[in-house]
C-alpha cells in the first residue's frame, strides 16, 4: 500500500490550508446560523419613537395633539436650555422635539396653522419624518372635521377615534429559508466547503503522481497500474470519508437533537452524496491542474461558482427565472433543492422530491467522472 | 559467453515522420557495466524507454532475462531499478520517505524494506540528509537521491538513463563510483549518457548511437582499434616551412598534419615509436620546438571518424 500511503503523506503536508477551511466553514455557518435566525422576525408592529413636546399652547388642540402622540410615542423631558436640547438630539436620547406655540389653537381654526408648529430634528432623521407625518395626518383629519361643519372638541374627539383604527399588514412573499432550524443553515454551505477541500485536498494528493516523470517511474516498478490507481482510489475516497464524518461529527456537536432527526438525517445522506460528486469534480479538475495555483483557481472557480449559482449563498427563491433554470446544470442546486423539500417533509414516503434531488446529484457525479476519465485518456494518448 | 540480459533485435521506433530507433540490435550481458553513447536525439532515451516497456515500438523484439518485456512484466520489473533522466521524486515526501516509496513499490516485506533503505541512504552518502526535502538538496544530492530510489530494492539490472547530468565534479565522481561498487556487487548496468569521459571511465562495453543505429559497439579498446587514428601528437613550433610541413606528412604513419598558430598537430595511424619519429625529424633539421604531447583515441575520435562529425558539437 505504498501508494496510499504517499497519497495520506502527501495529503499531510497540506493539512493547514485544508484546516483552515474547516475553521472559516464553521465561522460562517454559526454566523450565518444566529445572524438569519436574528431575522426571522416576519410580523410587522409599529415602532414608538422618543418625543419631547413643549405645549405653550392655551387652547385644546395642542393638548388633545400632545395626547395623539403619546399615546404613539413616548414622550420624554424637553431640556429647557437649546444646547442641552440639541445635544439630547445629536446624542439620539430623543428622536424629534415639538413646540406648540400660544396661540396654535387660534391659527387652526382660522386656518392659518400650517407652519406655526416647530420642529426640532437631526436633518435627514428618517424618525423625524414619521414622526411628522403623524403631526400632520392628525391635524389634517381633524381640519377635515372641522370643515365638515364640526366645532374642534368634535372634530378632536372623531379624529382620535379615526385615527386609533390600525391597519392589518400581512406580507405577500416570504422567504422559504426563514424560520428554519440551525440544521439547514449548517448543511446549507456544504457544497462550498466539500467542493474547495476535495479539489485543494485530492487535486494536491494526486497531482504528484500525475506528472509525467513521476509517472512513468511508477509504471517502471513491479507494482501494477491498476493497483497503484486502486490505491489513488482507496486514498480519494478514503479522504472524502474523513473530511465528511469531520463534519457529521461537527454537525452532531452542534445540533445533536437534530441529526437525530428524520431531517437530519436526509441532510446527512444528502451531504453525502455531494461528497461523492465534489469529489468527481475535484477528479475532474486535477486532469487540467499543472501546478498548485491552477488547483486553486480551479477551487474557487468550481467552489464559488456552483455555490452563487446553485443558490448555496444566494437563496434560490431570489433568484431569477432564468438564472434559476441555468442553476439546474449545476449540482449544488440539486443539492440546495433537497435541503429545502428535506425541511417541509415528515416520513420518508414524502421523500419523492429528495430522492430525485439525489439521482441528480450522483448523475452529475457520475458526468464529472466521465469526463475526467475522458481527459486522462486524451493527456495519456497526447504523451 | 555471459548469460544475456538484455537483447535488442532490428527495433524500429517511429515517431511520426521521425524514426528514433532505426533497426537498433543491441546485446547486453550479465555483469556488464554497458554504455550507450551518443549525442542528444540519437534515440538513447528511447532505447531505455522500450527496454523499460514504457513505449510501445513498431518493429524488432526487446527480451530482458530471456523474456519479451511488456507492460505487465511485473515479475521482469521487479528485478530492474531504474534512474531515470529527469529526477522523478515527491516534492512533498522527505529523502527517506521517498526512498522508502519506491523500494516499497518492489519490496513488500517492511523489515527488509526498512534495512533495504538504510543501506541505500548510507550507499548514496544521504545519511545527513534523510530528513530533508528534495527541494532543500543541491543539484548532486537531488541526482544521488534519483539513485537512491532506484536501487534501493537490489535489482539485478539497474538501468540509468543520464544520471550525472547538470551535477559538479565531486558528485559526479562519486556518482561513477558508486556505479562501480554496484557493478562489483553483481548488477548489470546499463549507462547511457553524452560525456564520452564517463562512459570510458566505468563501462566494460559500448555501443556508439547515432540517428537511431548502433554505429559501433564493443570495449573502448575494440572501438578504438576500428579507427585510423592510433595517436595524435601535438608541438609547439614556430616558422614551420610549408615545405616542412610535406616532410612531415611523408614520415611513416603520420597521415595527416595541421598547423594553425604556431600549434602543429599530427596524426599517426596505429604503429610504434611515433613520436620518437617525429622528434627525431626535428632534430636532425634542427628545427627548435616547445610544448610537446601525445594524446592517445578518444570515443569522440571513434564518433568523429565514423559518423564524421563530433560527439561534443553534437550535444
Amino acid at each position: 500500500m505504498q501508494v496510499f500511503k504517499a497519497f495520506f503523506r502527501i495529503l499531510y503536508k497540506n493539512k493547514t490550508s485544508l484546516l483552515m477551511y474547516v475553521f472559516i466553514y464553521l465561522g460562517i455557518t454559526l454566523l450565518a446560523s444566529s445572524v438569519l435566525q436574528e431575522d426571522k422576525k416576519t410580523d410587522f408592529s409599529g415602532i414608538s419613537l422618543d418625543i419631547g413636546v413643549k405645549n405653550k399652547d392655551t387652547g385644546s388642540l395642542g393638548k388633545n395633539l400632545e395626547k395623539y402622540l403619546e399615546s404613539r410615542n413616548q414622550l420624554v423631558d424637553v431640556p429647557e436650555e437649546k444646547e442641552d436640547l440639541q445635544d439630547a438630539i445629536y446624542y439620539q436620547e430623543m428622536d424629534y422635539v415639538l413646540l406648540i406655540p400660544e396661540d396654535f389653537t387660534e391659527k387652526f381654526q382660522a386656518g392659518e396653522w400650517e407652519g406655526s408648529l416647530q420642529g426640532t430634528k437631526v436633518p435627514g432623521s428618517s424618525s423625524a419624518y414619521l414622526i411628522e407625518n403623524e403631526i400632520q395626518n392628525f391635524l389634517k383629519t381633524v381640519s377635515m372635521y372641522q370643515k365638515a361643519g364640526c366645532d374642534i372638541e368634535q372634530a378632536v374627539t372623531w379624529s382620535l377615534q379615526d385615527l386609533e383604527q390600525k391597519s392589518k399588514v400581512e406580507f405577500l412573499e416570504k422567504d422559504n429559508s426563514q424560520g428554519l432550524p440551525d440544521g439547514f443553515y449548517f448543511f446549507q454551505y456544504i457544497p462550498y466547503v466539500f467542493l474547495v477541500m476535495m479539489i485543494l485536498g485530492v487535486g494536491a494528493s494526486m497531482k504528484p503522481f500525475r506528472e509525467k516523470d513521476l509517472a512513468a517511474r511508477n509504471k517502471c516498478s513491479s507494482t501494477s497500474f491498476l493497483k497503484q490507481n486502486m490505491q489513488i482510489f482507496l486514498g480519494c475516497m478514503m479522504y472524502m470519508l474523513i473530511v465528511y464524518i469531520v463534519f457529521m461529527a461537527m454537525a452532531c456537536l452542534m445540533m445533536r437533537e437534530y441529526m437525530f432527526t428524520l431531517q437530519g438525517f436526509l441532510n446527512a445522506a444528502n451531504a453525502f452524496l455531494f461528497g461523492i460528486c465534489a469529489l468527481s469534480v475535484a477528479w475532474f479538475s486535477v486532469q487540467f491542474a499543472k501546478n498548485a495555483a491552477t488547483l486553486n483557481i480551479m477551487s474557487n472557480v468550481f467552489g464559488l461558482g456552483f455555490s452563487f449559482l446553485g443558490g448555496v449563498f444566494v437563496s434560490l427563491d431570489m433568484m431569477e427565472e432564468g438564472a434559476r433554470r441555468a442553476a439546474k446544470f449545476v449540482p449544488s442546486y440539486w443539492y440546495v433543492t433537497a435541503n429545502q423539500h428535506i425541511q417541509k417533509v415528515t416520513s420518508f414516503s414524502e421523500c419523492g422530491k429528495v430522492y430525485q434531488s439525489f439521482l441528480m446529484v450522483l448523475m452529475f457525479a457520475l458526468a464529472f467522472f466521465s469526463a475526467g476519465l475522458l481527459a486522462n485518456r486524451m493527456k495519456v494518448k497526447s504523451r | 559467453m555471459g548469460k544475456k540480459v538484455v537483447e535488442i533485435e532490428n527495433l524500429v521506433k517511429r515517431y511520426k515522420e521521425l524514426i528514433a530507433l532505426d533497426h537498433l540490435n543491441l546485446t547486453v550481458e550479465e555483469g556488464e557495466i554497458f554504455g550507450l553513447l551518443g549525442p542528444n536525439g540519437s534515440g538513447k532515451t528511447t532505447a531505455i524507454n522500450c527496454i523499460l516497456a514504457l513505449l510501445h515500438f513498431d518493429k524488432g523484439s526487446v527480451k530482458v532475462f530471456g523474456e519479451e518485456i511488456q507492460p505487465d512484466s511485473y515479475e521482469i520489473k521487479k528485478q530492474i531499478g531504474v534512474v531515470l533522466q529527469n529526477v522523478a521524486v515527491f516534492e512533498e515526501l522527505t529523502v527517506q520517505e521517498n526512498i522508502d516509496y519506491f523500494c516499497g513499490l518492489y519490496i513488500q516485506d517492511k523489515r527488509t524494506r526498512k534495512k533495504y533503505v538504510e543501506e541505500a541512504i548510507v550507499f548514496s552518502g544521504l545519511e545527513d540528509f534523510r530528513n530533508f526535502y528534495p527541494k532543500k538538496l543541491s543539484g548532486g544530492l537531488l541526482r544521488r537521491l534519483n539513485i537512491a530510489c532506484g536501487i534501493a530494492h537490489k535489482p539485478k539490472l539497474i538501468i540509468m538513463d543520464e544520471p550525472t547530468v547538470a551535477v559538479d565534479p565531486q558528485s559526479r565522481n562519486r556518482i561513477l563510483e558508486g556505479i562501480q561498487k554496484l557493478n562489483q556487487q553483481g548488477a548489470t548496468i546499463i549507462y547511457t549518457s553524452h560525456y564520452m569521459e564517463e562512459v570510458e571511465q566505468i563501462c566494460s562495453q559500448i555501443a556508439i548511437l547515432d540517428k537511431g543505429r548502433c554505429v559501433a559497439s564493443g570495449t573502448k579498446e575494440e572501438l578504438k582499434s576500428m579507427i585510423k587514428m592510433g595517436e595524435k601528437i601535438h608541438l609547439e613550433v614556430w616558422n614551420l616551412q610549408p615545405f616542412q610541413i610535406a616532410e612531415i606528412k611523408e614520415l611513416r604513419h603520420v597521415y595527416q598534419v595541421n598547423y594553425q598558430e604556431g600549434m602543429l598537430e599530427i596524426w599517426c595511424s596505429g604503429g610504434k615509436h611515433n613520436l620518437v619519429h617525429i622528434l627525431d625529424y626535428f632534430n636532425s633539421r634542427e628545427i627548435g620546438f616547445g610544448r610537446v604531447y601525445s594524446e592517445l583515441p578518444t570515443l569522440n575520435d571513434v564518433f568523429l571518424e565514423i559518423t564524421g562529425k563530433e560527439l561534443r558539437d553534437s550535444v
